[in-house]
């Protein structure tokens, strides 16, 4: 293979690929704004000129081919000279707002100004004035004067979705990006230009003005609004589920996740959560509980259970939860079943049918899918819409893992709060039979919940004396032992012991 | 029971300007125009690059201006996104975005023209115009001054067009003198 010199080391390029793509492979970095790997490169922004060793000028890594005995220099004094020059000539215009910026703290002219730039303007003519506040459909807020123009937002629009919603329009220091005059977008994916965006220019209008970056904790985790199994990334503070933004996986969702998605954490905030596990009375009033009176009171209340010994859960529940849920049931005589829900809404490219996270692994485990509503002993819901008010009130359940208070059926004698998707550590197999690790938010949910798998096991010792609860690293270790998980690939890090699951 | 998960209610948007409401596509081409669009279409590969000469062709048809429900009506045509075309509208300074006035008057702004006095001749045309500056139509509506970037006539400037004719090596007395010479 041939092979090119960057700052002196010999590195190996196919040939057509771009110098820029044969430093970030060899981590070298090399500052960038207009250049993403999954479009074509514009080379508009300039920030990313290298300097290459016997040529005049300094070029752009991101549209210069590799090619033999070329020798590159990204830290020469040519080429720092050439983005601070570029640095400059970006921030002439540029309002310099990152106070009341939301994208300060991970805004890529910030770090580079910081590095390259001066403390002061030298230009003394007056700023441009642009647009600041223009709605790019619902969800989207365009700042024309934040904006850098380097026109990923339009090419992702043209390139990536191919809906072509946004161009660039005017010339010079006028240029601005204007959308289809019908307001909306086409695509169920729009919201990945705000994570695209570079700067501020683009801001969501779920996120903006909520909370400062430095103040937030982040989460390497997945999204369960469909089986699909996004890889992403929760920011959370202060209990509150903050935003989510996708996160690279060339298997999965390469860069990029669904609107849908990205918003469908309303029941994480929800105002009614419930919090702590809670007893119905003899008077069939709720009391709160600790968990320790709650496992006795729900041991008690299954063992005079009649109608049913079935376990119902969510479809989102991880494989542990599963792997739990099958020796509660089999403890009580009964069997555990699983319900997800359906849409129809699937297209070419991430969004698919199945909404139920771990309906596949709930599969594989031997689970039945169960749509319509039948009796259940125990009931374990997170979303609404994978278990329905029809299946909830039902099963005539008297224990139940709820997420939400609201969603306890009459029929429960006792509640155990449940963590949302975005609260439990666990693992989930998505549509494709990838198996992806779900990892507990930090800062998000009411706190101090007990994993649902653990109280499960504990409940299962009550009920069968000879039953030793089981913690997490084992219970992976009995999912890995089936047959039907025979083959396929855990993700390392889960090991035997753990019992980590709640988070905050 | 919704297939999408629920949605957290969007901030409300006091913060963010009205949006405009969307222009009804003018029926594009009209029938005066239907031949020669179909003309200019069958020269070019593909249906987008004709949209300039396709735009030049309905900005003249419609009063030498480029209205949001034209764009729309040629984008639709095009088969193009009305942003789209909006960004080539705005990039070219030959198109209008606003009516025109009766005539237009083009003047060089680019180096030589302008080392050649063309900030003079800009000024005595806006003020014959009666315009507050270039690029808006004069209160009589009678003219349209313009700034414009190197109209390829550095040898023999200042240059100046009137409604598309060039004229070379311009006075302040010559440009007064053609405007005069407009209807």
């Amino acid at each position: 293979m041939p092979t090119i010199k960057i700052n002196g080391r010999d590195l190996e390029y196919e040939p057509g690929e771009t110098v820029i793509q044969v430093a970030h492979r060899n981590g070298i970095d090399v500052a960038h704004y207009c250049y993403h790997p999954s479009m074509s490169p514009e080379g508009n922004c300039r920030i990313c000129m290298v300097e290459v060793e016997g040529w005049p000028k300094p070029v752009v890594s991101c549209k210069q081919l590799c090619g033999e005995n070329m020798a590159v220099q990204t830290e020469s004094e040519l080429a720092q000279s050439a983005r601070a020059g570029t640095m400059e000539m970006l921030l002439v215009n540029h309002p310099l707002d990152c106070p009341i910026c939301d994208q300060a703290g991970e805004c890529h002219l910030q770090e580079y100004s910081y590095e390259l730039g001066h403390g002061e303007s030298r230009s003394t003519t007056p700023k441009t004035h642009l647009p600041k506040n223009v709605p790019f459909g619902e969800e989207i807020v365009y700042d024309a004067e934040r904006c850098i123009k380097c026109t990923l937002c339009v090419r992702f629009c043209n390139e990536i979705t191919k809906t072509g919603e946004l161009a660039m329009a005017n010339r010079s220091d006028n240029e601005q990006v204007v959308m289809t005059s019908k307001g909306e977008f086409t695509t169920n994916y729009s919201m990945n230009i705000v994570d695209l965006c570079p700067v501020g220019a683009l801001t969501s209008r779920d996120f903006r003005f909520k909370s400062r970056l430095w103040f937030m904790d982040f989460t390497p985790s997945l999204c369960t609004g469909c089986a699909r199994g996004c890889n992403v990334t929760i920011g959370g503070r202060g209990g509150r589920f903050m935003r989510m933004e996708p996160r690279e996986n060339q298997d999965v969702n390469q860069w990029w996740m669904c609107d849908p998605g990205r918003l469908g954490y309303g029941h994480v905030n929800s105002e009614t959560r419930l919090a702590t596990p809670a007893v119905r009375d003899a008077n069939g009033q709720w009391q709160p509980a600790t968990f320790e009176q709650a496992i006795v009171a729900a041991s008690a209340a299954l063992k005079d259970a009649r109608e049913s010994h079935d376990v119902l859960l969510d479809g989102g529940a991880t494989l542990e939860e599963l792997e739990a849920a099958r020796a509660l049931a089999s403890a009580m005589g009964g069997q555990a079943r699983f319900a997800a829900a359906t849409g129809d809404d699937a297209d070419e490219f991430l969004i698919v049918n199945e909404k139920g996270a771990n309906a596949k692994g709930a599969e594989m485990l031997g689970l039945e899918r169960q749509a319509d509503a039948a009796p259940a002993a125990v009931l374990v819901v997170e979303r609404d819409g994978n278990v329905p008010a029809a299946l909830r009130d039902g099963a005539g359940a008297v224990v139940a893992f709820v997420t939400d208070a609201t969603n306890v059926p009459d029929s429960v004698r006792v509640a155990f709060p449940y963590g949302s998707w975005a609260e439990r550590s666990g693992l989930l197999v998505n549509v494709d039979g990838r198996v992806q690790e779900l990892r507990a938010a930090r800062q998000v949910g009411p706190g101090n919940l007990s994993p649902a798998f653990a109280l499960m096991e504990e409940l299962t010792g009550e009920l069968d004396g000879n039953h030793v609860p089981r913690d997490r690293g084992e219970l992976v270790a009995a999912v890995k032992n089936e047959k039907a998980f025979a083959e396929v690939a855990f993700p390392a890090g889960v090991a035997a012991g753990q019992t980590v699951g709640a988070g905050s | 029971m919704s297939a999408t998960p629920p949605r957290a209610p969007a901030a409300a948007p006091k913060d963010v300007e009205a949006r405009q409401p969307a222009p009804t596509p003018v029926a594009f081409p009209p029938a005066a125009l239907k031949d020669e669009c179909e003309a200019i279409l069958s020269r070019y590969p593909t249906r987008q690059a004709a949209l300039i000469p396709i735009l030049l062709l309905a900005q003249g048809h419609y009063d030498n201006w480029v209205s949001p429900e034209v764009e729309a009506g040629v984008a639709e045509y095009i088969g193009v996104s009305d942003s789209h075309v909006r960004g080539v509208l705005s990039f070219y300074s030959m198109f209008n975005l606003k009516p025109a006035g009766k005539h237009e008057v083009w003047v060089c702004r680019t180096l030589t023209c302008w080392l050649r006095g063309a900030a003079k001749l800009r000024d005595t045309a806006l003020e014959k115009a009666q315009a507050e500056r270039a690029g808006v139509v004069g209160e009589d509506g009678k003219f349209l001054v313009k700034n414009m970037e190197c109209l390829g006539l550095c040898e023999v400037a200042p240059a100046v067009f009137v409604d598309g004719v060039a004229h070379t090596n311009v006075t302040n007395e010559k440009l007064v003198e053609l405007m005069d010479a407009c209807e």
